[in-house]
Parts: C-alpha cells; sequence; structure tokens
C-alpha cells in the first residue's frame, strides 16, 4: 500500500507536486492520469526516492520516503518512462545484475526471469546487448527486472510505450494477475484507452494538484454518459476542483 | 579470491554485495560498447579503449628510463633527490591527465542515477564501483611509470633497498590521494552545483584536453622560472617534492618535514576526500524539469552571422545554427573547441616572434605556420565533428541535405573558425617580420592551400558529418588514432615547407602543385560521398 500525506515537490518556483494527499491500496492497479506536465513522472520520481520531497511525504509498503528511503527501493519495482539501460550489457548480464542487487542468487535469477522473457517473447535475444533492442524489447527487459525480486508495489511510467498490440495484452495479463496476487500497482499515463482495461482506480492530477481519487466505476457513475475522454477533459480543465 | 575486494570494499565503507556486481556489470558494458561500436563500424580505423590503456603503459614504461637515467646520474653526483623528484613530478603529470580524464567523466557524465536511482544501491557504492574502473588502470600506469626508477634506488639510494622500499610507498600513497582526490573533487562538485552545472564545469578536463595544458605553461614558462627564482622556497612546499624526500630518509631534517607533510596531506585527503568522494545519502536537489517559455538571446546567435561568408547555402546554414547550439548546450564540445582555437592562434603568436630569429622573415614565418598547422590537424576533429544530439540529428535527417555538400560546409567552418585568423596573424607577424610583398603573399597562399588539402585528407581518413556523431567512450582513443594519421601527413607537409622556405623554385612549384592535389582529394571525396545518407555514426555509401 501507499500513502501520499500531503507531497510536495518545488523546482525553484514551480511546484511540480503539489500537497498530493491520497492512499493507494495493495491488490489493485491504480492509474495516475493527467496531461503532459501534470505531475506524474515527478510524482513517481519521489515515490521511487529519486527526488526528495519539498513538503510532506509519502510511505510505500510501510517505508516512510523521508526516513527509510532504502526501505522503499527495496520494496519497489519500477519500470520508468525514459528506459535508460547499460547498453553495453546483455539482457542476461543486466537481469544478473539487477538480481544480484535484490541479493538473488544466479539460479534464482535465471528461474524467474525465464517464463517472463518467454511470456513477452524476447528469450531468444537475451544473449544480445541491450543497445541493439527496440524500445519496445528494451521495455520487456526492464518489466523483467521490475518483477525479479517480486515486489509488493509495482510502479510504471508509461508502460505501454513502445510495446506491439500482442505485447500490450500480455504485459495488461501479467499486471492483472500481479494485482490478484495482492501487489499494489501504480500505471501512469496519459492514454486513458490502455488505462481503463486494466485499472480499477484512479488517480488524476493536473498541474501537481489532485483532481480526482476514487474508483473508476464511481468515476463513471458521476459523470452518466459522458466516455472517459471528455470526464478527463473536464477534470483537468483550469478551475475544476476535486 | 573474492575475500580481498570484499574486504577492501567493506574497508572502504561500502557493501560488497552491491558494489562487485555493480563493478563486474560497469566492466561487461564498457566492453559490450566497444564491441557494438566495431561490429556497427568496421570500416576505418578502431582501437578498443583496452589498447589505449596499453599504449599509455608503454609510454610511461619509455619514460621511466629517463626516470632511471635520473636516479642513476643523482646518485653518482650526490644528489640523490633527483630520481625520486623526477619520478613524483612525472607520476603527478602522467596520472593527473590519466585519471581526471576518466574519473571525472566517468563520474559526471555516467548515466548510473537514471540506470539504477531506485535500486537498492547507496551512493556510496554506486561511487565505489565507478572508482574501481579507474583505480586499478592508476595503479597499473603507476607501477609502469615507478617500477624500474625503484628497482635502481633500490640499488644506488641511500640507504640501498631502504630508500627504494620507502619510495614505492610514497608513490602508492601519492596515487591514493590523487586518485580520491579527483573523486572528492568530482562528487563535491556535482553537490555543490548540481549535474548539469558540474558537467560544464569539468568540460574542459575532458578528452585530454589537460594534456596541452603543460603547452599553455610553456607560454608562460619565462614568467613563471622567474618568479621561481625570486621565491626559492617555494618548492619546498609542492607536494611532490615532499612525498620525492621519501626516496632519501638520510637527508636529515628536510626528509622528516617531507615525509610528515606528505603523510599528513595523504591522511587528510583519504579521510576528508574519501567522505566527500562516497556520500552516504544522494544529492538532496536534483534536476527539475527544464524551464520552458521562450529562449533569451544568447551570445551563440551571433557565431553563425560572423560565419557567413564561409557557410554557403541550406547545408551552410544547418551547419551554422548546429554549431551555436553545441556551443550554447554542449560545454564539452565548446571546451573543445575554443580550447583549440587558442592554442592554434597562441601557437602562431608565439612561434613567430620577431624577436626569435630576423634572419629570414619567410623561413620563420613559414615554420611558425607548419607548427600551427600541426595542431590543427588535432583540432579538426574537436571542430567538424560536433557531439550528437539527438532532436538535431532528426531535424537534419528528415532535411534529406547533401552530404558532399554538409562536408563542404564543415570545411568552411574550419576556414571561418581556424584559417582566418590565422592567416590574419601571419600577415601581422609577416609585416612585423619584414616580410612584404609577394614572399608575403606566397607564404600566406601556401598556409591556406596546405589548410585546405589537410581538411580534405581529413574528412577522406574519417568522414564524419558534422552533428551526426555521438560521443562515445572510446572517443579520445578513436581521435587519438585519427590525430596521429593526420600527424603522419603533417610530416610531409612540415619537410616540404622545410624546402620551400630554403629554395623558391619549390615554393612556386607547391604553389603550381597544391591546387591540383586538392582539386584530386575533393574529387575523390565527393565520389566516396556521392548518394550518401546521413547515418547515427557516420557516412554510409
Amino acid at each position: 500500500m501507499i500513502t501520499l500525506d500531503h507531497l510536495t515537490r518545488r523546482f525553484g518556483n514551480t511546484t511540480a507536486v503539489d500537497a498530493l494527499t491520497a492512499t493507494i491500496p495493495a491488490g489493485a492497479i491504480t492509474a495516475l492520469l493527467g496531461p503532459n506536465g501534470a505531475g506524474k513522472t515527478t510524482t513517481l520520481n519521489l515515490l521511487t526516492t529519486l527526488l526528495e520531497p519539498s513538503d510532506g511525504t509519502a510511505t510505500v509498503a510501510g517505508c516512510d520516503l523521508r526516513t527509510d528511503g532504502a526501505g522503499v527501493r527495496r520494496a519497489i519495482g519500477y519500470v520508468p518512462e525514459h528506459g535508460t539501460v547499460y547498453e553495453g550489457l546483455t539482457a542476461d548480464e543486466y537481469l544478473e545484475l539487477a538480481g544480484r542487487i535484490r541479493g538473488l542468487s544466479t539460479a534464482e535469477i535465471t528461474a524467474r526471469a525465464t517464463p517472463l522473457l518467454e511470456r513477452f517473447e524476447v528469450a531468444d535475444a537475451r544473449g544480445n546487448r541491450l543497445g541493439t533492442f527496440s524500445k519496445g524489447m528494451r521495455r520487456k527487459v526492464l518489466v523483467t527486472a521490475a518483477l525479479l525480486h517480486r515486489p509488493p508495489v509495482l510502479l510504471l511510467d508509461e508502460p505501454m510505450d513502445g510495446l506491439d498490440v500482442r505485447s500490450q495484452k500480455t504485459l495488461a495479463e501479467l499486471l492483472l494477475e500481479l494485482a490478484a496476487g495482492g501487489a499494489c500497482i501504480v500505471y501512469s499515463s496519459h492514454i486513458l484507452q490502455q488505462v481503463e482495461e486494466v485499472v480499477s482506480r484512479v488517480l488524476v492530477i493536473h498541474q501537481g494538484k489532485l483532481r480526482w481519487d476514487g474508483a473508476l466505476a464511481d468515476l463513471r457513475a458521476g459523470h452518466e454518459g459522458a466516455g472517459l475522454r471528455d470526464i478527463f477533459l473536464e477534470l483537468t480543465g483550469d478551475g475544476v476542483g476535486a | 579470491m573474492k575475500r580481498l575486494p570484499a574486504g577492501i570494499v567493506r574497508a572502504a565503507g561500502g557493501d560488497p554485495a552491491a558494489v562487485l556486481p555493480l563493478l563486474q556489470a560497469l566492466r561487461q558494458d564498457a566492453r559490450g560498447l566497444y564491441e557494438e561500436l566495431r561490429t556497427h563500424n568496421s570500416r576505418g580505423l578502431r582501437i578498443p579503449p583496452s589498447a589505449m590503456h596499453i599504449i599509455g603503459l608503454v609510454l610511461a614504461s619509455l619514460g621511466s628510463v629517463f626516470l632511471v637515467v635520473a636516479v642513476a646520474v643523482g646518485a653518482q653526483r650526490g644528489q640523490p633527490l633527483l630520481g625520486p623528484l623526477a619520478l613524483c613530478v612525472a607520476q603527478v603529470v602522467f596520472l593527473a591527465s590519466s585519471l581526471v580524464g576518466q574519473v571525472v567523466p566517468a563520474l559526471l557524465c555516467a548515466d548510473d542515477e537514471r540506470v539504477v536511482g531506485w535500486w537498492p544501491i547507496a551512493p556510496r557504492d554506486l561511487i565505489l564501483a565507478r572508482l574501481g574502473t579507474v583505480l586499478m588502470p592508476g595503479l597499473q600506469l603507476t607501477a609502469a611509470l615507478a617500477a624500474a626508477p625503484l628497482v635502481t634506488l633500490m640499488i644506488t639510494g641511500r640507504p640501498p633497498v631502504l630508500a627504494g622500499l620507502l619510495l614505492a610507498v610514497a608513490v602508492l600513497l601519492q596515487t591514493l590521494v590523487l586518485a580520491v582526490g579527483a573523486a572528492a573533487l568530482a562528487t563535491t562538485l556535482v553537490r555543490a552545483v548540481g549535474t548539469r552545472q558540474a558537467r560544464r564545469l569539468a568540460a574542459p578536463l575532458v578528452d585530454g584536453n589537460l594534456a596541452v595544458l603543460p603547452l599553455l605553461l610553456m607560454w608562460a614558462a619565462e614568467p613563471l622560472i622567474g618568479f621561481y627564482e625570486r621565491h626559492p622556497w617555494l618548492g619546498h612546499w609542492l607536494p611532490p617534492v615532499w612525498f620525492a624526500r621519501w626516496g632519501d630518509p638520510l637527508a636529515g631534517p628536510d626528509a622528516w618535514r617531507g615525509m610528515a607533510l606528505s603523510a599528513a596531506l595523504s591522511a587528510l585527503v583519504l579521510v576528508v576526500g574519501w567522505r566527500l568522494a562516497t556520500p552516504r545519502t544522494a544529492p538532496a536537489d536534483r534536476e527539475g524539469p527544464a524551464p520552458s517559455g521562450r529562449r533569451r538571446a544568447h551570445w551563440t546567435d551571433v557565431v553563425p552571422l560572423l560565419l557567413r561568408p564561409w557557410l554557403r547555402g541550406r547545408e551552410g546554414w544547418v551547419t551554422g545554427r548546429l554549431l551555436a547550439a553545441h556551443l550554447r548546450d554542449d560545454w564539452r564540445f565548446g571546451a573543445n573547441a575554443l580550447l583549440n582555437c587558442v592554442l592554434l592562434t597562441g601557437m602562431l603568436w608565439f612561434h613567430t616572434r620577431p624577436e626569435g630569429d630576423g634572419a629570414d622573415p619567410a623561413l620563420d614565418l613559414l615554420l611558425g605556420g607548419t607548427q600551427t598547422l600541426l595542431l590543427m590537424t588535432v583540432s579538426i576533429p574537436f571542430l567538424v565533428a560536433f557531439s550528437s544530439t539527438p532532436k538535431a540529428l532528426w531535424v537534419v535527417a528528415m532535411a534529406d541535405l547533401d552530404a558532399g555538400r554538409l562536408l563542404a560546409a564543415q570545411r568552411g567552418l574550419v576556414r571561418g573558425l581556424a584559417l582566418v585568423p590565422l592567416l590574419a596573424i601571419m600577415l601581422v607577424r609577416g609585416l612585423e617580420l619584414g616580410a612584404v610583398g609577394l614572399p608575403l603573399a606566397v607564404a600566406l597562399a601556401l598556409m591556406a592551400l596546405e589548410c585546405e588539402l589537410l581538411l580534405l585528407l581529413a574528412q577522406r581518413v574519417q568522414p564524419v558529418l558534422a552533428f551526426s556523431r555521438a560521443y562515445t567512450r572510446d572517443q579520445s582513443a578513436q581521435t587519438t588514432v585519427r590525430g596521429m594519421v593526420l600527424f603522419g601527413l603533417l610530416v610531409g607537409v612540415a619537410a616540404l615547407n622545410f624546402g620551400a622556405a630554403a629554395w623558391a623554385s619549390l615554393r612556386y612549384g607547391l604553389l603550381g602543385a597544391l591546387p591540383l592535389a586538392i582539386f584530386g582529394v575533393r574529387h575523390l571525396l565527393d565520389r566516396h560521398v556521392a548518394g550518401s545518407r546521413l547515418n547515427v555514426s557516420e557516412i554510409v555509401g
């Protein structure tokens, strides 16, 4: 579970994340929605300890961001939007590194990585260097690396970006399985069609502020007849409160 | 065998479970990147970074021969400090350029934060792993440089064996002080001003630029030597002198003072520097999103306007705009370009001084110009090969520009940036020297034609398009190799200039032959790139 408590991040005079307060439950996939520049990636950077909060705090799997950053990093799996990797490593070498840093043995790493790589249909390329991988293939390896240590919290920033339709379906199914197994999953995106197929809860942020926090079904019920796109446009229009 | 590295990491305050796999991965990454480069660029001269390291070791071993002589001569003349002092100074020069050239980019330019920033790795472990990749080459370089002189000192030192052993300890300490000091400076810089600004400030130090600093010092040698002669006590306060004192323990209070000072400096740097270099926590304030809004005017906007006469057509316009963009955004490129232009100007100014040799002004002018051309060959890769910014690359690639005309624009760029100032200085110096009329015009024309020919040959050796090359970790290695090839070409040009300065007939013969050679090489180059398209790394046929 993740608890945001007035989580705030400022860059100079710009407030990228403005006093976010919310609870993200375990056993569900929660979408973090917002237009470009809304503060989604900054929020994820805070939750992954890549950034320190300016004010407020959050707990991730019971670990406070401010006082137990190491605990947070042990508890999370993260798939960043940019997907930067050590390009000279092969997929196997990268996964070996990711696993060993998490304290897994080589046998455990192989046993856990192989089914995921096969499911994503990149097992044949595991001996190739990541620098030669396409964006989608790289993302599949990043997802595999994020899941190796079976984290209770999984954070995904635009995870479908670069994936083909089949892989998108595979990832969606995998996420639903993980959520059913009790994982807390945060799925950040600005593509609504992808999100509504898998998420059960929605956080909408705009200009760093929380505009909606609740179940997807409640969001639809409150805007009868309107499509998700119209609801999103209404929520992210200036002057609309939560 | 794994216990020793684990023990060292633990003693340094790191976690072996994180540092050792990371260190292994960083080495695999460096190897993989080189393999990748070789696979994609089978043509041209490609040597691995490891080979450059071996070349460095060989050069250090060759240099150590002089140090052996210094040790032996010093012992014979009753100056036992001479050898150790030469060794310690040489080690500082070798290691400073090697370590700063490696540690600073490794710590500042690595994208570790973006790759593993959310993994359970302490910042200290990450930096320890990065340091581990450069400390071993540093120790190897020290061994290559110091082994033979130390053995000599064990035989000739006073007392034999002990003096050698003590100096070995001093050399090791100095290596650690330099490595930790460089790392501490780099990380402190990052913490103080942020990664983006730190990279900018460190830009002049990388790409082997430190190697040219002795040249700059050479120009200032006269006043520096004068200052030192007026203040001889200054020498006693230089750290290499302190470390060198270990090589002569019988030198009385001087030796003990030097040993105490160097031991104190080592303790200070190793304790304080280590803490600064390997912080327990990450920098508190990382970079925020890039500021939005309209871009303000910048001095670099003037550069394309100034170079307009040499940058013609669409390709010229694009080259000028990209030069301005890179000068503004890529301080590493900017520092390299600026340093090379300063060197060119400085070389010509200092080596054609009227007081140098007034007997034959034309000879002075030609030889001065030739020395400048030597530097120009090294500068050309920096002046024409901008670092790659993918955004710029795609815009230009989509524009479907002509490769041949792009290369012509690059030559125009070098003419505007380097050749025109060079000719202007030559003109002033020639007039000061008393070379007027036809001899001056011939010298200037020769220089301009030779520069054009060298540029064309450089483009033929490595047809790199402006804005089409990314900085890679072995960039300095490739640049060095290209520089060596071009240096070979220049030796021929220099020999011709010597002849041309002596015999007027050769001078005029060259004036007639060079345009033909230029025409021929340009024809070859145009044929080589005809129909080529832009590629991320180089022109492909």
